[in-house]
């Protein structure tokens, strides 16, 4: 294994970390997908008394799928096999026998997230750069590794529409309150808080009433119902399948992408053959490269001084001043935004 | 008066620490400041009119007495014409009034300071939420019975929940964190374990309780009597039972459920107060006095607030390099203990070449402390930390530690919260 290592301690837990080489973020591609599985095997054969799953990166978690992997896949049998698997490793993860936890620190997001879901537990480190999500919505395809299942399960369907829908992203507070995380702690904790949880074993969270009726059938329809009527008066359906792909898969298939037979618009490969999907797939991978250069000089702004404090001068410095940097803007109008 | 010209610590009292037993304790922070003070210039060679001005640190005085200094020189019998003042630098205010001290003397303003620090931390008061405020104010303001009657349908039991003042005091308004968690952030940059903290904890009880039994504080305190006649003659925070196994059972209090830092491996909350009388050559010439030991340097130091702890570490450094010295060259060295986490992770800090080369702009580690000369009757852990009162106290000790083992050199270092350092290096003459 050269992404994955396992470290086994006295008190019986398996930190399972990953670093994958190569790469500045850490992403499910097919290779890491496959050492995920020698790593549980090897768990299997001697199962610890309970397993860690953390990245080995300062910057997140895990970012989600590999974006080239897929981006790459053209016919119906490739982007089948994508799915499954991810979608068995982490149905295999969920099954094994010892409790697991996931410690997200950083970004958490679409496959990144499925596979915390995956975890009987998680701890969230509160830190601004703590984000999670399945924005695989936002590139006109759907979370196919069990986010669409398993998070209406774990927080109720409104909420968990609400990000499956939106591809919106939650910081770690958020996580905590809305149910996704099972705790929220600094940094200077996480390690201690795993080990905590995980010798306590409290009881899996479970979904109490009213919010656990929202996921019986009747219910299910009625909300996605609604739900596709929202959505509609953003996109039409032929414009934008993927959140109502997201929906029928909810309902119809309890959110397992591998049961809609390829003649379902809302099945994987129908997604992939539209061209919605490759264009926002496309525009992803521009932000991408956009980002990237700006990484490449070595400068770290101490003060940003806005000269012109209009609405986008004026909102500037909030957001300056959270990425750790001094800020301060100048204009000739006191504004409501922009009280020095 | 040149800026080189020695400056003495004659001598010093300071009162029993008192633990804080979440009650208003017997005495308030001027009663202590006084009583010590008394005692001390009791058995000085000159009268208290004598001295030139009277410097008093006190991060929480109460609000009948918040220029404590003054307070306390009058009730000390230090005459009219004896100026006091107060000084706050928070967890060090008590190094700072010495520091005030020796600044005038070798500005040329004074010969003969009397400089301490106090503080009633079990005084701290309860506060008024700002709900329950703007309430009252409305209330005052009402001036026919219907409102009133429409005041009074509004309020809300909850006003009266009060915000405790302490608390406040305790956290940082910077980095919003309560001084435990910057501690448990040193324990995790440092990887200093629970058992380690506690371990250091139970050395601390021991050592205070040793010390008390061979009779090390005894010339420095100065027993206390309340209105009903009882005597609080000794520090009451040690406890013999504060053994590592018992300290292991306590919970975390910061970062509550996950974190290391609890109340029994923390400073604890207590009421002292303490003096010290600092003379320049002249004055002890002039009054005869015998010197306990001379200032040589001070230092004072900032950083992030979030690692405040570490304080000490960047205020003693400058001072070492100054003098060519290295931490070997310390005869007995006090960190104030504020969290056993953060002494810890100053000696770690020191130790560190990372630390050393990158934070402290050193070539490499520092080298370690001798556990035989760092804070050798115990600390804070164990005798409470009166904010105020701590950095005289170490000062103060630190000599009488090098009178008594007939070392030389010697090392009072204490963090502050806000994310400064203070250091004071003194020498036997």
């Amino acid at each position: 294994m050269q992404h994955w290592t396992i470290e086994r301690n006295a008190d019986g837990i398996a930190w399972l970390t990953l670093d994958r080489v190569g790469a500045t973020a850490n992403t499910l591609s097919g290779e890491v997908l496959a050492e995920l599985n020698e790593a549980l095997d090897l768990l299997d054969r001697d199962a610890p008394k309970a397993l860690v799953i953390r990245s080995g990166k300062a910057n997140g978690f895990i970012a989600g799928a590999d974006v080239d992997e897929f981006a790459g896949v053209t016919d119906e049998a490739g982007a089948l096999a994508i799915v499954k698997r991810g979608w068995d490793t982490f149905e295999r993860l969920a099954h094994v026998r010892y409790p697991t936890l996931a410690l997200v620190r950083g970004f958490c997001l679409g496959g990144g997230l499925e596979l915390a879901l995956a975890c009987r537990y998680r701890v969230v480190v509160d830190e601004p750069g703590t984000r999670l999500g399945l924005p695989e919505v936002m590139l006109g395809i759907v979370p196919g590794w069990g986010g669409i299942r398993r998070l209406p399960r774990l927080i109720g369907a409104p909420a968990a529409l609400d990000l499956l829908l939106t591809g919106r992203t939650i910081d770690a507070r958020r996580a905590k309150k809305l149910g996704v995380a099972d705790e929220c702690v600094p940094p200077r904790v996480m390690e201690n808080t795993a080990r905590g949880v995980l010798r306590a074993l409290p009881a899996p969270r479970r979904l109490k009433l009213p919010l656990s009726l929202t996921l019986n059938p009747l219910a299910r329809r009625y909300i996605a119902a609604k739900a596709r009527k929202q959505v509609a008066q953003r996109a039409r359906r032929e414009h934008y399948p993927a959140p109502y792909a997201i929906l029928d898969l909810w309902v119809r298939y309890d959110g397992n992408a591998l049961d809609a037979p390829a003649s379902d618009p809302a099945s994987v490969p129908s997604l992939l053959k539209t061209p919605t999907a490759s264009n926002l797939i496309r525009v992803f991978r521009l932000q991408e490269r956009l980002k990237s250069m700006g990484k490449e000089g070595d400068f770290k702004a101490a003060h940003v001084h806005v000269v012109g404090a209009g609405t986008m001068g004026a909102t500037s410095p909030p957001g300056v001043r959270c990425a750790g940097c001094g800020s301060r803007c100048r204009t000739r109008v006191q504004s409501a935004w922009c009280p020095r | 008066m040149a800026m080189n010209e020695p400056v003495y610590i004659v001598d010093g009292k300071r009162t029993p620490f008192l633990k804080s037993r979440n009650r208003p304790g017997p005495f308030a922070a001027s009663d202590l400041a006084t009583d010590a003070g008394r005692a001390l210039l009791l058995r000085q060679g000159f009268d208290p009119t004598q001295l030139d001005e009277v410097i008093l640190g006190c991060a929480a005085p109460s609000p009948d007495e918040v220029n404590i200094g003054r307070v306390a020189a009058l009730r000390m019998g230090c005459g009219l014409k004896v100026p006091g003042w107060t000084v706050m630098r928070n967890c060090a205010s008590g190094m700072q009034s010495i520091d005030s001290a020796v600044n005038n003397i070798r500005a040329g303003r004074s010969n003969l300071v009397l400089a301490g620090g106090v503080d009633a931390l079990s005084r701290a008061p309860l506060l008024f939420s700002d709900t329950m405020v703007m309430w009252l104010s409305k209330w005052y303001a009402a001036k026919t019975t219907g409102q009133r009657a429409a005041l009074l349908a509004q309020f809300r039991p909850g006003y009266f929940a009060p915000v405790i003042a302490l608390m406040k005091g305790l956290t940082d308004p910077i980095c919003g964190l309560l001084m435990g968690q910057t501690a448990e952030n040193l324990a995790y940059r440092f990887g200093i374990t629970r058992q380690e903290m506690d371990a250091y904890s139970a050395g601390s009880h021991a050592r205070v309780i040793a010390a008390q039994k061979a009779g090390h504080f005894a010339d420095e305190v100065v027993a206390l009597y309340d209105k009903a006649g009882k005597v609080y003659a000794e520090d009451d925070g040690a406890r013999t039972d504060s053994t590592a196994e018992n300290l292991a059972k306590l919970r975390p209090f910061f970062d509550k459920k996950y974190g290391n830092v609890t109340a029994g491996n923390s400073s604890q909350i207590t009421d002292g107060g303490a003096w010290v009388v600092v003379a320049s050559a002249r004055a002890v010439d002039e009054h005869r006095l015998t010197p306990l030991g001379r200032i040589v340097d001070s230092q004072w130091a900032g950083l992030d607030p979030a690692q405040m702890g570490l304080g000490p570490v960047h205020a003693a450094t400058p001072i070492l390099q100054r003098h060519g010295l290295k931490l070997d060259d310390l005869d007995a060295v006090e960190i104030n203990e504020a969290f056993a986490a953060q002494v810890l992770a100053c000696e770690r800090a020191w130790a560190s070449d990372d630390y050393c080369r990158d934070e402290l702009g050193l070539p490499g580690a520092l080298g370690a402390i001798d556990p035989a000369r760092l804070n050798v009757d115990g600390g804070a852990i164990a005798l409470g930390h009166p904010v105020g009162a701590s950095g005289t106290r170490i000062v103060l000790h630190v000599l009488n530690v090098l009178r008594r083992t007939g070392g030389k050199r010697g090392l009072a270092a204490i963090c502050i919260g806000g994310g400064l350092g203070g250091a004071m290096l003194v020498e036997r003459v």
